[in-house]
């Protein structure tokens, strides 16, 4: 049974590892501490998933960027909105969520600025006409 | 009133006959007695054994039941109870009294016997001495006696018998006794049968038959022919050469004495019948009773697996005779049938490989298997028997196919009508497969980006883990070294057989650098030795930004060659519509005009769908192009014109002059209106023509600006690295000024590598930036390129780089900074020497519009933006997918 375990733990190391991009065959010399293997990998993914928050972060300075350059106050508010929620899905992420909550986030950001698009085009649409 | 009788004959009587007389009645009196004892004797004997040469004479013919014997018994003894006695009390008990006699005697001597019973009647006569006078009595009685003594009285007994039933009885003894000699057994067995009659006591017969081995009631296989053999006893005193049966009130049949036996034929039966068998003296009635045979009821294996594939056993239903499986295992077969049984056999034989499946060989009795390449040596089998049950040892599957072949014999010694076989076909433990589904073989993508596909593991018993591996190569030389990786994403079980997971792959999330990665999935089951199987691989292009920018490039010029060539084609239609107008223009409603528009028709769908079909292409370079983001914004705006003008003519202006064709050769229409149908294609298609040029022409442009812009954007990312490179020495020279690498703190040390590293890099960039311009010259011949790549060349700088490289790496610090800022200058020179030819190689696309400019830089950036927020969502979904693949692993392990 234990050295199941120490096949399922070299496992979950190895699968890891790939996230510092560790060599494929580096062996378990079965003398690391097991549960310090799965923390350093856990680790790992809380700080892709912080560096995604920051990605997310800079996204959301480029928001600020083009609600300077707008005009129509409805597109102003829209993207003022994509902002906040932008921020929540930087928050989730900077807490290392990478669940269902966050990827929802994320969707409702690129719903919204979709909408934004849409009613800039509406707007355009309109003063044109 | 008659006289009282004396009631003894040796009571004292008043005056007793005279002594002669009474000597005379006492002899015959005692003859009578002897004679009539005799009789009632030799008659009981002559019955008896009258009784028992009966039961022998009957025994001879056939089975004398045990009532008849009886009643012979009770007949011959009855003589000497009942006949006996009866005869004694006649003639002895009833002729003891003179009286008696005298009567006896009278019925031969009526006088004498008449004067005879007088005379025994006054010898107790008591009366009167006036009325008796005993002087005359006595007178009389002599007188009596006198006369009888002249006679002789045993004249008068009853005709004897006694030496006649003396002779009966004598020949009868000797009749027995010479049979008992001659016949011995069959006397003795008769005597004590007749003796017996109750007793179980087998009749003996001179032919014996050894029916021993036949059941009451016999059971036979109902509704089939069988055949009974019956063999003579060892001690049979005769052999007949045939003996005959018959079934029932069937037909008898006959069976010659063959080897001690008779062997006989039956026809096949369905109803409880007696068989009767004869042979010479032996009849014998035996019940028999037509039964089905005992068949299989059920037939399975308990299948014990191979350890390391961790299954549990199963059970397989052999009833169609044939099972596989995998070697390495051991069965167990468990059989019941319908009836108890006696014995079984199993043997099994190992076939030679390939051997034909549909006619394994059977090894029935007495069947000689066909010669074969291999010889076949049957293997018995252990068998338990528990009543309807029989289980077999274990059968451990080897190599080779095997057939096993079990025989049973029920308690009635009926056996199944085959013997059942089964062919134990061994199975290797196939090697699992895998592969990626959803994913093309080549793939082209961006490290931000996240492509998902399926993970799809297959195998035979069970998969203990599937993943995916990752071997990167580097395109160009680069500094670090290829990515390789692995990841475990799913933990099978021995039960799993099939795993299908889908799953996102996110370089930048696996800190893939650009390269080239060969990307497969791979499974393992539980085979031990076997190792990973791993899938064929998809190669994922990893590119930089500039090397999708090229990439992108290629498949623009690839999109303008197209465009060029549905322009050339419509121009060519064009020119075949105004021909057909010229020349057939007045009478457009003939067969052969007709057929001619509708020719056109057909190549201006064929036409339009290329349209369609480039149009595709192009947006999603123009999406691909947006995402990449250092393409400039003029050539986006170019693209986006250009494909706006693609979108109409596919959408809008090709179907229309598609219609027009059609409408022309409508056969309802006059001449006039086809003409007019006619004229009105040529019109729209000229003015398809004039956009198909202008999108071209954009296309072309924007073509233009990509190229120059690519080399120019590669140009100052290097310059801006040169500069990163001086800032970051700068940033340490106090610590590091004037001291060897060695002599130096770790910090500053790593500090000095990765700025060494960056150096080689840039130097690597720039080598194929050069590279990338002489080819791009080679192609294109334009001087401008060519003056570029001249002047990049002139300057060395590869060499120069290099040097560089080392200088910092050396700790050179002060001239690495110089030498930085001066090929970062120089750089930049070299991208106004473009840049300057990009600005002023356009020219057509002046005159647009500030708000359409800002309109469309905003809808640019919307893009984008949408894009890098669709990057972002797949790559936690690819973290998350990591992540849960983690915690599946975590409680196996805590466990």
């Amino acid at each position: 049974m234990k050295s199941i375990a120490y096949i399922v733990v070299y496992t979950a190391m190895t699968s890891f590892s790939c996230l510092a991009d560790d060599p494929i065959n580096k062996k378990e010399t079965g003398t690391e501490p097991i549960e310090e293997n799965l923390q350093q990998a856990l680790k790992q993914h809380g700080e892709k998933a912080q560096s995604l928050a920051i990605e997310q972060d800079e996204l959301s300075a480029d928001v600020q960027d083009l609600i300077d350059e707008q005009t129509d106050a409805e597109v102003i508010g829209m993207l003022r909105e994509i902002e906040v929620i932008m921020a929540d899905a930087t928050d989730l992420l900077d807490q290392k969520n990478t669940g269902g909550a966050t990827i929802a986030t994320e969707t409702e950001v690129i719903e919204k600025i979709f909408e934004a698009a849409k009613k800039k085009q509406q707007n355009q649409k309109k003063d044109g006409g | 009133m008659p006289a009282k009788q004396p009631s003894s004959s040796h009571q004292p009587h008043l005056a007793p006959i005279p002594d002669g007389l009474q000597r005379q009645l006492e002899a015959f009196r005692k003859k009578l007695w002897r004679i009539k004892i005799s009789e009632a004797l030799l008659a009981g004997c002559a019955g008896l054994i009258t009784s028992f040469l009966f039961v022998f004479l009957l025994d001879r013919f056939f089975e004398t039941p045990t009532s008849v014997r009886l009643i012979i018994l009770l007949a011959g003894t009855s003589l000497f109870a009942v006949f006996a006695p009866y005869w004694i009390h006649r003639w002895v008990y009833r002729h003891r009294r003179e009286n008696q006699l005298a009567r006896l005697i009278s019925l031969r001597f009526p006088k004498l016997g008449d004067r005879l019973l007088g005379a025994v009647e006054l010898q107790d006569q008591n009366e009167g001495k006036e009325t008796l006078s005993p002087q005359l009595r006595a007178a009389a009685m002599k007188n009596v006696a006198a006369e009888a003594s002249r006679l002789d009285l045993t004249a008068a007994l009853p005709t004897p018998q006694h030496r006649k039933w003396l002779l009966s009885v004598i020949t009868l003894l000797s009749i027995s006794t010479i049979l008992i000699f001659t016949f011995p057994h069959a006397g003795m067995n008769s005597l004590k049968r007749w003796i017996m009659p109750l007793s179980s006591t087998e009749r003996f017969t001179f032919t014996r038959l050894d029916l021993s081995v036949i059941g009451t009631p016999e059971r036979v296989p109902y509704g089939e022919a069988f055949s009974l053999t019956i063999p003579l006893a060892k001690d049979t005193a005769r052999k007949p050469k045939v003996a005959r049966a018959r079934y029932g009130k069937g037909d008898w049949v006959e069976a010659p004495l063959s080897n001690g036996s008779y062997t006989f034929e039956f026809m096949g039966q369905r109803a409880l019948d007696t068989v009767l068998i004869e042979a010479h003296d032996a009849h014998h009635a035996l019940p028999f009773e037509p039964v089905m045979r005992p068949e299989a009821e059920s037939i399975q294996a308990v299948a014990k697996l191979p350890q390391y594939l961790q299954r549990a056993d199963k059970n397989v239903d052999l009833r169609s005779g044939y099972m596989s499986l995998v070697e390495g295992s051991s069965i167990s077969i468990e059989t019941t049938t319908t009836r108890k049984l006696k014995s079984a056999h199993a043997e099994i034989v190992v076939l030679p490989q390939g051997a034909d499946l549909q006619s394994p060989p059977t090894l029935e009795e007495g069947q000689t298997v066909e010669p074969t390449q291999q010889k076949i040596t049957p293997q018995k089998i252990g068998l338990k028997l528990n009543g309807k049950t029989l289980t077999s040892d274990l059968i451990p599957i080897a190599i080779e196919p095997m057939m096993l072949t079990i025989k049973w014999q029920d308690i009635y010694n009926l056996s199944s009508a085959n013997p059942f076989q089964i062919r134990i076909e061994p199975l290797m433990d196939q090697a699992p497969s895998s592969y990626l589904q959803g994913i093309e073989r080549q793939h082209i993508m961006l490290a931000e980006e996240t492509i998902e596909f399926d993970v799809i593991a297959e195998d035979d018993y069970g998969l203990k883990a599937c993943g995916i591996s990752w071997d990167g190569a580097f395109n160009k030389a680069m500094p670090g070294s290829p990515a390789k990786g692995e990841l475990t994403i799913t933990q099978g079980s021995p039960t799993k057989t099939t795993i299908n997971t889908p799953f996102s792959f996110s370089p930048a999330n696996l800190s893939i650098e650009p390269q080239k990665i060969s990307l497969r999935s791979w499974t393992e089951d539980y085979k031990p030795g076997r190792g990973r199987v791993y899938s064929e691989p998809v190669t994922l292009f990893i590119l930089s930004r500039l090397e999708h920018a090229q990439v992108l490039k290629n498949q623009f010029d690839s999109a303008i060659g197209e465009l060029e060539d549905i322009a050339r084609q419509e121009q060519n239609l064009n020119d075949e519509n105004l021909r057909t107008e010229r020349n057939m223009g007045k009478d457009l409603q003939t067969e052969t005009s007709r057929k001619k528009l509708k020719l056109q028709q057909d190549s201006e769908a064929a036409n339009k769908e290329r349209m369609q079909e480039l149009t595709k292409r192009m947006e999603k370079l123009f999406k691909d192009a947006v995402r990449n983001g250092e393409i400039e914004k003029e050539s986006l705006k170019k693209i986006s014109n250009a494909l706006q003008a693609m979108k109409e003519l596919s959408q809008q202006d090709l179907p229309q002059i598609e219609k027009k064709l059609e409408h022309a050769q409508d056969r309802r229409n006059t001449n006039k209106k086809s003409q007019e149908d006619l004229k009105e294609a040529i019109e729209k298609q000229n003015q398809a023509i004039e956009k198909m040029k202008k999108a071209l022409e954009d296309a072309k442009e924007a073509n233009k600006m990509f190229e120059a812009g690519t080399f120019v954007n590669r140009l100052k990312r290097s310059a801006r690295a040169q500069d990163s490179i001086a800032h970051s020495i700068i940033d340490l020279i106090d610590q590091i000024i004037g001291s060897d690498y060695d002599e130096l703190d770790p910090v500053e040390q790593r500090a000095i590598k990765k700025s060494h590293a960056k150096q080689r890099q840039n130097a690597i960039d720039l080598h194929w930036i050069q590279e990338d311009l002489a080819s791009y010259y080679s192609r294109t011949q334009k001087p401008e390129h060519k003056e570029l790549y001249d002047t990049i060349r002139k300057s060395m700088v590869d060499e120069e780089l290099d040097e560089l490289a080392k200088r910092i790496m050396a700790n050179f610090s002060f001239s690495s900074i110089a030498q930085s800022k001066h090929w970062a200058n120089e750089i930049r020179k070299w991208v106004k020497q473009l840049d300057g030819e990009k600005n002023s190689g356009g020219g057509g696309g002046g005159g647009g519009g500030s708000q359409e400019d800002q309109d469309f830089e905003f809808m640019l950036k919307v893009m984008r933006m949408i894009q890098q927020e669709q990057d972002i969502r797949a790559r936690t979904r690819a973290l998350e997918d990591l992540r849960r693949s983690l915690q599946t692993q975590t409680p196996e392990t805590k466990s």
